[in-house]
């Protein structure tokens, strides 16, 4: 949906086709497939994978509802490089999905299933007993519910990209992420197949609830109607609890890395706690690393050395921390926080932000510039939100980093404020960024979503993005939590900031009335306003660090 | 581009299949499922002008099923789906229940955890195709777990004769219009579980005993016969 345009989003004008079902991958030779049985007695479908140097060996867990087999998240190929480093590596179906036994339901039982297959593991005659967990997304998730448990040969986990809170995960203060709750409940939670999506969501239709369905002939994936709804059941959430060594991972263009940040706050905040790394990337949800302006993308998977090099950079910190915390091989002496600049760079520290930075703020002006003055004069700006003719969000819900977008859109209800450019003093941007804004509808609520650009000589980059519901009365002073970056503004570069009251599909879309955007057939157009300058005056807050680190 | 990470390359897939591979498994797909009429008359010069293939492939698949004993020789050079006398039906079926106790005494002497799972994979595939009422996915798993319990026995030639012969039974099955005996239930189900179960156990009796009670489909699979 990268190249979304505006003829895909008029009614008829996307030519959507079923999604189709994937075939299970084969399960590789060298994979031992075994099957382990769980307290209720269902029996969940597990490759072991052994080195072939003399044992027993610590081992590594890895739960996935995606295909343990599959190329989609690689894990033989992950078994492979873990394998030739003296680790025996663990994959297992959860259940009801792929090759296990029982009934597929999201969430419900992967922190007993988590825990019992621990257990296992700790009594194979080839484990040292000693288990780690690895994972990325949902499956950094099941890391999550397992480590709620305790099981007592659990010594580390390295969630990735991963909710702990999946309600939290799927909206933006109060917005539902559409496009990543749609295409993720088809993919996966369907039955106990996997389904390819691309191309198959007609965004014309409404409701919004019959998108998904539309694409499966009817057929509504488990969960989807109540996630939309903003009912998530109780084990989608869990509270990191600090007890087990966690490297906890993310990427600033991940819309999850706010998760992986909260995760770290909270396990670090506990008493009893373990080890706690925060390791924050240049990379989306699938670890696309970030490019420099013109770099082609390249696809990781496109040759053997590609996927060599990608693999041994996907693994190499993980590899590291179960050295420290599973196999006892090495001495740990890392920072407990590491971080990349956009230029590739890396910063280190002892929290997040680094203690030395500072916030900074930025006044929008009535002439369209981000200031570091407000105006004296308190004025209003206002915008039509049109429910029917929504601001195309232009970026992958997912892999925002393949195919970025490198200009905004350019409409009368997308308001623009840009700052100056960067006189050769490198500012870096290293911390959350927020929008504080007063704003007044005449619908009973609205959205209002904010994006922060690095405006370049030749291109554009998006930074952070956010959004929020927000119900009167009005006038309503507001924050919009835009995330985390670590952004250095070369010289010649100035920053932009974007602010409108749709951007879909990435968001649901509201409705101009008080119906639930989820089930909402009629749509009438509002008109929105913010205050700026004065003593309201709408600000952006930013973290810097001054003259770089 | 996928739900979670977009991988183009299908760098684990398997390689793609010769073509003679592939209508070899599409004939005879199509002939267990009853789609192909015993008796039903191929012309290998046809065929390949249906199939847009040249001959080299369909005559290899044609070998290969005609020594697996689902092709014979017809009229005029041509082959047809193999038309069986009655009475083959009550001897197949004895061959193959011999070949499974002979299977069952072996693996249960190597009860091996990792065998008696591979049967349980297989259990999990034939209560799921029960649950969506897949009838011809159930019955390839069921012969696919009889062939497992061979690969538990570790008897590479018999698996390969059981093979054979479980296709013989499937088109008999089909020809005499008794492909459906009773549907299995869940509790028959949890007898092919009880199988691993005593097969990673060492327990050949048990394990002979549970395969017994079980209805596979084609019928008469598991008659006693002495």
């Amino acid at each position: 949906m990268a190249t979304l345009t505006k003829d895909d989003l008029a009614p008829g004008g996307s030519a959507a086709r079923l999604a189709s079902r994937r075939p299970f991958a084969v399960v590789p030779r060298n994979a031992i497939q075994r099957t382990v049985r769980m307290r209720d007695g269902v029996r969940l479908a597990t490759d072991v994978y052994l080195p072939d140097s003399t044992g027993p060996w610590p081992s590594l867990l890895c739960r996935l509802p995606y295909d343990k087999a599959g190329e989609e998240c690689f894990l033989p190929l992950i078994a492979e490089w873990f394998t030739a480093r003296d680790y025996s590596v663990v994959v297992q179906d959860c259940r009801g999905k792929v090759r296990s036994d029982g009934v597929p339901v999201p969430y419900r039982t992967e922190a007993i299933d988590g825990f019992d297959t621990i257990a296992w593991i700790a009594e194979q005659p080839w484990s040292t007993g000693r288990v780690g967990m690895l994972g990325d997304s949902y499956y950094g998730f099941t890391q999550w519910a397992a480590a709620s448990l305790d099981p007592p040969a659990l010594a580390a986990i390295v969630p990735r990209a991963a909710p702990f809170n999946y309600r939290a995960a799927r909206y933006r203060q109060g917005v539902l992420a559409l496009e990543a709750v749609a295409s993720y409940s088809l993919e996966t939670w369907v039955d106990e197949a996997l389904y390819d999506w691309a191309g198959s969501l007609d965004w014309s239709i409404r409701p919004l609830s019959e998108i998904v369905p539309n694409a499966l002939g009817g057929r509504r994936p488990l969960g989807l109607d109540q996630w939309a709804k903003g009912r998530f059941p109780a084990a989608s959430r869990v509270k990191p609890s600090g007890r087990h060594a966690t490297l906890h991972m993310g990427g600033f263009w991940d819309p999850v890395h706010r998760q992986t940040v909260e995760s770290w706050k909270i396990a670090n905040a506990t008493k009893s706690r373990q080890v706690q790394r925060l390791y924050l990337d240049t990379r989306d949800h699938g670890w696309t690393p970030l490019r420099p302006e013109n770099a082609a993308y390249v696809d990781p998977f496109a040759s053997t050395t590609r996927t060599s090099d990608f693999v041994d950079d996907y693994l190499s910190p993980l590899l590291e921390f179960f050295d420290e915390h599973v196999a006892h091989r090495a001495t740990g002496a890392a920072t407990p926080v590491r971080w990349r600049f956009s230029d590739l760079s890396w910063g280190e520290g002892e929290s997040w932000p680094p203690p030395q930075a500072r916030r900074k703020h930025l006044y929008l002006s009535i002439g369209g510039s981000l200031v570091e003055v407000p105006d004296a004069a308190e004025r209003s700006i206002g915008w039509e939100h049109d429910p029917t003719n929504p601001v195309p969000s232009l970026e992958h819900p997912f892999y925002t980093l393949i195919d970025p977008p490198t200009s905004s859109v350019k409409r009368p209800d997308v308001l623009v404020f840009a700052g100056e450019p960067s006189q050769g003093d490198i500012t870096d941007l290293v911390g959350p960024v927020t929008f504080t804004v007063e704003l007044a509808s005449s619908s009973e609520s609205t959205h209002l979503y904010a994006r922060l650009w690095d405006m370049g000589p030749q291109s554009d980059r998006r930074i952070v993005e956010g959004g929020m519901h927000i119900s009167g009365p009005w006038p309503r002073k507001v924050s919009v939590d835009l995330g985390h970056a670590a952004y250095r503004l070369e010289p010649g570069h100035a920053l932009r900031l974007e602010l409108a009251s749709s951007c879909y599909p990435l968001y649901a879309i509201h409705p101009g009335t008080s119906d639930d955007p989820w089930t909402a057939e009629r749509f009438v157009s509002s008109g929105n306003q913010i205050s700026i300058g004065g003593l309201r005056a709408a600000k952006l807050a930013v973290t810097v660090l001054d003259g770089g680190t | 581009m996928r739900g979670f990470r977009p991988v183009e390359s299908v760098a684990l897939l398997p390689p793609a299949k010769a073509a003679s591979a592939r209508v070899y498994e599409d004939l005879r797909r199509g002939i267990l499922s009853g789609h192909i009429a015993a008796g039903t008359l191929f012309s290998e010069a046809k065929l390949a002008e249906q199939l847009g293939l040249s001959r080299t492939p369909l005559r290899e698949a044609f070998r290969t099923l005609l020594s697996d004993g689902l092709l014979e020789e017809g009229p005029n050079r041509q082959v047809q789906v193999r038309v069986f006398p009655a009475q083959a039906h009550d001897e197949v079926a004895a061959i193959i229940d011999w070949m499974l106790r002979l299977a069952i005494v072996q693996a249960a002497q190597h009860g091996s955890p990792a065998h008696a799972d591979g049967l349980r994979l297989i259990t999990i595939r034939i209560r799921r195709a029960l649950r969506q009422g897949d009838e011809e996915a159930r019955f390839d798993e069921e012969d696919e777990f009889r062939l497992q319990l061979t690969r538990a026995a570790e008897m590479p030639v018999l698996e390969e004769v059981l093979r054979r012969m479980l296709g013989q039974a499937r088109l008999m099955a089909r020809s005499n219009g008794k492909s459906a005996r009773r549907r299995p239930k869940s509790s028959d189900v949890a007898r092919l579980d009880a199988v691993a179960d005593a097969i990673e156990q060492g327990d050949a009796q048990t394990a002979g005993a549970s395969i017994q009670t079980y209805p596979f489909s084609p019928p008469g699979a598991l008659k006693s016969h002495g």
